[in-house]
């Protein structure tokens, strides 16, 4: 069983957050061991390990990107390497990212990959729902070196604010 | 007796009925015991009518065990077999212990690196877990007492910051207590719980729980009865004890500017300096300025020991003042250290502090003031203080006992993992396989695979902590994976499993995939004690502890009697026309004996006077039967007979 039907929900990109977070809650509600009387050694593992595909159905679903990878890995879809460029200009914005030397530059970066990311979000979900597995692949592959670099920025921005503190 | 007890057909009682779940919060520096009661939680007065219990044992001499405000005392006269805070080192090694509670050193006696501390006491060497055993034992007698029932299953408290080792420490004392542990609960999550019940708040919540020992922060989302922890964060070693070993430091100062030759560092001089100093904070909740001597605060005997020491002579001329200025300054460092954990639970649960909607205060220490205004200042808003800091948490346990054992409330605790859990790899490189502030229950697996030719095993080392190396987390324990074919390097595929279970305990197992070589572990930490050694432990406290069975028959035999006068009582309201005046009399009679009895603690007194109560009850109790009988013999057809 799929994470989408287990929560029973819609399987598709597009989401309705507070409808997965009240599913979650009602099936915990079902499957969460402390919801458990006396029982057997049966029922309690069988509780358990529902209350756990819950959990990490919820984990995958509630995140974009996972949820997009788990798309396309219930799809069929084949890992692909990322092309030449993506693999350009992933190393042309980190070298972006290590040259900046104050937080406004760092949160310029920021809003142009943000910008970025909600763009090939809106690819992804228009390659999926038409069926276009190899372009929606393509589409989830930038989308995580996107995050990754997002999480770069972050890093460099904390460094950036320690470094001005021991001054 | 039994008799006496008609019960209608198809509704045989449960048998465990008249034995009773509580909820227990075991802290640093003191203990409560709940039970739910006519719908809400109460805590249980011990027999000088105080819930909240310390948690310290002294050892006597006699070989008895003195637990609770008596232990407390003897502790602060500098008796040197009391012991107090032991949940610091719960879960702990040796050598860690010895860093942890430094004023233990001498009884912690020599450490062998990786071993379970042990501390020398009068009845032998002790370790935390036996230790906090007799905290448990000790608040379950007060339970079985209070409620004339035998408790047998409880919902037990620690920090959320526990990690899996003092979390084992913590279920394997209970079991040494003779308690089945229905639970392991994060101390928030059950501060949550009750607090949320008790006012209906929903939106999210911070707790902020300072203790004795422990530091934790927990954000919760409350929400139609489930309790959501969105993010949790602490320190195990900061708490309440830490400010006074301060203060004790700063009088210490003050005394050695007076040119004191020696000063206390350990034992009871340090046990009745650190005892003041708590005193001393505490009444700066109410004044603006105490002052603080020595005189008083040990045994004269300890005085004249450490006349010649040279360190009372100073200290009878000093008398030391504090002020609350002095005080808040003294805390600033262990304030700002909560504020820094609480900015990185917010930051991991993706909050910002506006968007809490209140700050519950959890905790002894958050009655103090400088506490109060530094939360307040962090996150905007007054904490709320409606709630009693001390006893909350074990109403949040007793709450949740209540739920297991088939109350019908209907709320969820939906708990995360504290700390990221994850393996050793090459170059001592922690490869994480849970992250931390994951729902719990979690699985998770990796696969690993060999690095030499003709790898036949593979050492798993299972770590628990933030930082990148290895060696830097906290390891939780080692075992080899034998028996894999051998192939070339990176030819093996090994599937490693982990997983938490709803305590918040984790199982580690291991597969060649190739082959299906499976071994699976349950975590002992390294430190922890094996499970034989409980089992043995077990076994000794059935075999040696005479006063524990003398307390338990008394326990019993009040219980016993006082089923019978409950069930007489009852009987009497249904059929006391069955009895002849002078047959009333003479159980009316009997049951006033057994009732003075009860108030004294002779058990052969209380047996005695059962035993006549039963005999004089006896021909009630045929009579009782005959009409039972003859009630359910009306109803029937003469066929069927």
């Amino acid at each position: 069983m799929d994470y989408f039907a287990l929560l029973e929900l819609p399987k598709d990109f597009a989401l309705d957050e507070d409808a997965l977070h009240r599913a979650y809650i009602q099936k915990q509600r079902e499957f969460h061991p402390d919801r458990l009387g006396k029982s057997s050694q049966e029922e309690r593992a069988r509780s358990m390990h529902l209350s756990v595909e819950v959990n990490q159905g919820y984990h995958v679903l509630k995140s974009p990107l996972l949820r997009a990878e788990y798309l396309l890995k219930l799809a069929g879809a084949e890992e692909q390497p990322p092309s030449q460029a993506l693999l350009m200009e992933s190393m042309e914005a980190r070298e972006e990212v290590m040259d900046a030397q104050t937080p406004e530059v760092l949160s310029e970066l920021e809003e142009k990959h943000r910008a970025s990311l909600a763009q090939e979000y809106d690819a992804f979900a228009q390659h999926y729902s038409g069926a276009k597995l190899e372009e929606a692949a393509a589409s989830a592959l930038r989308l995580r070196y996107l995050h990754k670099l997002l999480d770069e920025i972050r890093v460099r921005c904390k460094l950036l604010a320690g470094r001005k503190e021991n001054i | 007796m039994k008799l006496l007890q008609i019960h209608e057909p198809g509704q045989t009682p449960d048998p465990h009925e008249d034995a009773a779940a509580v909820g227990i919060d075991l802290g640093t520096t003191h203990s409560v015991v709940a039970i739910w009661h006519e719908g809400c939680p109460v805590a249980i007065e011990s027999h000088i009518g105080s819930s909240i219990i310390p948690s310290v044992v002294a050892y006597q001499a006699d070989g008895s065990v003195l637990v609770g405000q008596a232990a407390r005392d003897a502790f602060l006269s500098g008796a040197e077999d009391a012991v107090a805070s032991i949940k610091r080192i719960m879960g702990r090694s040796a050598s860690e212990a010895k860093h942890l509670m430094p004023y233990l050193a001498e009884t912690i006696g020599e450490v062998k690196e990786d071993s379970v501390p042990r501390i020398f006491t009068r009845s032998g060497p002790k370790t935390p877990v036996e230790i906090s055993s007799d905290i448990l034992k000790h608040l379950k007698a007060m339970a079985e007492e209070a409620l004339g029932k035998e408790v047998r299953e409880a919902v037990i408290t620690v920090p959320a910051y526990f990690d899996d080792a003092a979390r084992i420490a913590t279920r394997d004392a209970a079991r040494l207590a003779g308690l089945e542990v229905l639970r392991l609960i994060n101390e928030p999550t059950a501060a949550a719980l009750a607090y949320g019940l008790d006012t209906g708040a929903e939106g999210i919540y911070a707790i902020y729980d300072l203790g004795g020992g422990t530091f934790d922060i927990s954000l919760l989302k409350l929400e139609g009865g489930v309790f959501q922890v969105l993010a949790t964060a602490g320190d195990t070693a900061l708490g309440g004890d830490d400010l006074d070993r301060l203060i004790a430091d700063a009088f210490l100062d003050a005394c050695k500017a007076q040119d004191c030759k020696e000063l206390p560092s350990c034992g009871a001089g340090l046990a009745a300096l650190l005892g003041k100093a708590r005193a001393a904070k505490e009444a700066l909740s109410e004044s603006e300025e105490i002052r603080l001597s020595l005189r008083g605060a040990i045994s004269d005997e300890a005085i004249q020991s450490k006349e010649e020491s040279g360190f009372l002579r100073s200290a009878r001329n000093d008398e030391f003042t504090l002020s609350r200025t002095q005080l808040a300054k003294l805390a600033t460092p262990l304030i700002d250290r909560t504020l820094e954990i609480c900015a990185g639970a917010l930051e991991d649960a993706g909050l910002n502090a506006t968007e809490v909607k209140g700050v519950v205060m959890v905790g002894g220490s958050t009655r103090l003031l400088a506490v109060r205004a530094a939360v307040e200042r962090f996150f905007g808003k007054k904490p709320l203080l409606d709630i009693d800091p001390d006893r909350v948490v074990a109403y949040g346990a007793a709450i949740q006992a209540h739920q297991l054992t088939g109350g019908e409330e209907d709320h969820l605790l939906l708990d995360v993992v504290p700390l990221s859990l994850g393996l050793e790899t090459m170059g001592d490189l922690a490869e994480k396989l849970i992250y931390r502030n994951t729902p719990i229950p979690v699985s998770a697996s990796q696969e690993f695979t060999t690095y030499e030719a003709g790898q036949t095993g593979m050492q798993i080392h299972v770590v628990q902590g933030e930082r990148e190396m290895a060696s830097q987390c906290r390891s939780l324990a080692r075992f080899e994976l034998t028996g894999i074919p051998p192939m070339a390097p990176g030819g093996a595929r090994i599937k490693v499993t982990f997983q938490v279970d709803a305590d918040g305990l984790l199982t580690v197992s291991a597969e060649e995939t190739t082959t299906g070589t499976r071994q699976k572990v349950e975590v002992k930490p390294s430190y922890g004690l094996p499970f034989d050694a409980i089992e043995r432990m077990l076994q000794e406290s059935m075999e040696h502890a005479r006063e524990d069975i003398t307390a338990r028959l008394l326990v019993e035999a009040r219980v016993e009697a006082q089923r019978l006068l409950k069930d007489l009582e009852a009987a009497l309201a249904a059929d006391a026309s069955l009895l002849s005046p002078q047959e009333q009399q003479a159980i009316a009679e009997a049951a006033k004996s057994l009732k003075a009895a009860l108030a004294g603690d002779d058990r052969d007194l209380i047996d005695a006077a059962q035993m006549a109560l039963s005999h004089a009850s006896a021909s009630f109790a045929q009579k009782r039967m005959d009409k039972a009988i003859g009630q359910a013999l009306k109803g029937s057809h003469i066929e069927e007979l």
